[in-house]
């Protein structure tokens, strides 16, 4: 692209002390960065305390990747699916515990359409679960008692077929 | 990870859960996760989703099928939701159901603001020739009681209270000789205003199966029929494909006229109910 050249560039330093030279077009998709900016607090390297490096490199990829714009309405289709694609694939991620980091970094960052694509990935991935092994990846307590928790699948006893 | 995913996340993460089974599952991981899911506000919020695949709904009574229905002394109106196996039985108002003369339809939806279930009684009697007295009653789930509508601008022929997607006529010529059978039908528009055809069927029908009903269209448009077999001893279901003019079976046989077929979404509504609860209630 040309209008590239000419746009400013925003350093952002993640939780681990890493810099990442990003245009002010494709950091401005999230909310956070852009309310600094728009503050005038992006003058020096804007600090992540939230965000790895390797989160952030995700991140980054994401938003480069949806802010390209198509030329023309032919391009525009073609671009669609192609984002559809890009979106399948980027939550496919090796570790599961980085679906999680996404999903923090895109809540934090107040990036919606990557917080909507990440749930969706984790809402998938909880489907055929287990209760207890929700539990387990939300870190969540159980509450019940064993009397109250019995009880509670009784109503249902089909839906754990 | 150390961190824990907060709240809010969560919530968003629950309600795209894509499928009613799952949900109902997950209400056992916690306090919390249960009483959002058994939420007002989550049921309707759910019922909502647009990405949600559609099905159909099949109902239909076995032929050969031994169980006999007894009589209930009080009438009674079930709403069953399928997807999480729950029905509940509402008590019809009993002073106004035994009436001689009097002939009642109903109606059911969910009331697309509220997502209420709601169920319309049109009750009639004809008083001297051409006299139709008509009687509205609405239930709604949230009350759980009936309201008489009192007005006098009910309309003296017909009553149409819900959308109806497909209007379909049939021209049946003379059964078993023929061997056509056509079909129109017509997307009707929102409020009822009719469009002009837009498709129009032949059927070539087997000369040992005429079509007893149409009972719906699939998601492509084709017609789904009920077909008559050996001279009305059973019925089966078929599909019509328009383009190789066969006629597909499901294997799904049935008394003949038992079969109905609906587009069916999931939703959680009722459950805040308990299955088979009944709820009596006059005005």
């Amino acid at each position: 692209m040309s209008s590239s050249s000419s746009s400013k560039m925003i350093e952002l330093r993640s939780s681990d002390g890493e810099t990442f030279h990003v245009e002010e077009t494709v950091v401005l998709q999230s909310e956070t960065i852009k309310q600094m900016i728009d503050d005038d607090c992006a003058n020096a390297a804007i600090p992540l305390p939230n965000v790895t490096s390797m989160t952030l490199a995700k991140v980054i990829e994401y938003i480069k990747k949806h802010a390209e714009k198509p030329k023309d309405d032919d391009d525009k289709k073609v671009a669609e699916e192609d984002l559809k694609k890009f979106d399948a694939e980027f939550v496919k991620v090796d570790q599961e515990s980085m679906l999680f980091d996404l999903v923090r970094a895109a809540n934090y960052l107040n990036i919606k359409s990557l917080l909507d694509l990440t749930c969706q990935a984790v809402a998938d991935s909880i489907k055929d679960l287990s209760v207890e092994e929700v539990r387990k990846k939300f870190n969540i307590q159980n509450d019940f008692t064993p009397e109250e928790e019995a009880k509670v699948r009784k109503e249902n006893a089909w839906a754990f077929d | 990870m150390s961190d824990n995913i907060p709240y809010e996340i969560q919530l968003e993460i629950i309600k795209k859960v894509p499928d009613v089974k799952s949900l109902i599952r997950l209400r056992s991981v916690s306090k919390e996760w249960k009483s959002l899911i058994d939420s007002f506000e989550f049921i309707t919020s759910y019922g909502d989703r647009d990405t949600q695949p559609h099905s159909f709904l099949l109902r239909y009574k076995e032929a050969g099928d031994p169980r006999e229905v007894t009589t209930p002394r009080t009438e009674m109106v079930v709403i069953w939701n399928p997807s999480i196996r729950t029905s509940v039985g509402i008590v019809l108002p009993c002073d106004l159901t035994n009436i001689s003369g009097k002939l009642a339809r109903f109606g059911f939806g969910v009331c697309p603001s509220t997502y209420d279930p709601t169920i319309v009684k049109l009750s009639f009697s004809f008083e001297g020739k051409d006299t139709v007295k008509w009687q509205v009653e609405i239930f709604s789930l949230s009350s759980k009681t009936w309201k008489m509508i009192v007005s006098s601008n009910l309309p003296r022929k017909s009553v149409a209270l819900f959308r109806f997607s497909t209007q379909v006529a049939i021209d049946r010529k003379p059964p078993r000789s023929i061997s056509k059978t056509s079909i129109a039908y017509d997307r009707g528009e929102e409020g009822g205003v009719m469009t002009s055809f837009t498709k129009l069927f032949n059927i070539k029908t087997p000369f040992d199966s005429p079509l007893s009903e149409v009972l719906g269209f699939s998601m492509s448009g084709e017609p789904i029929l009920e077909t008559e077999k050996e001279y009305g001893k059973f019925a089966k279901v078929e599909v019509y494909k328009p383009y190789s003019e066969h006629i597909n079976d499901f294997g799904i046989t049935g008394v003949n006229g038992s079969f109905f077929v609906c587009p069916y979404t999931e939703t959680l509504l009722l459950t805040d109910h308990s299955d088979s609860c009944i709820i009596s209630n006059d005005y």
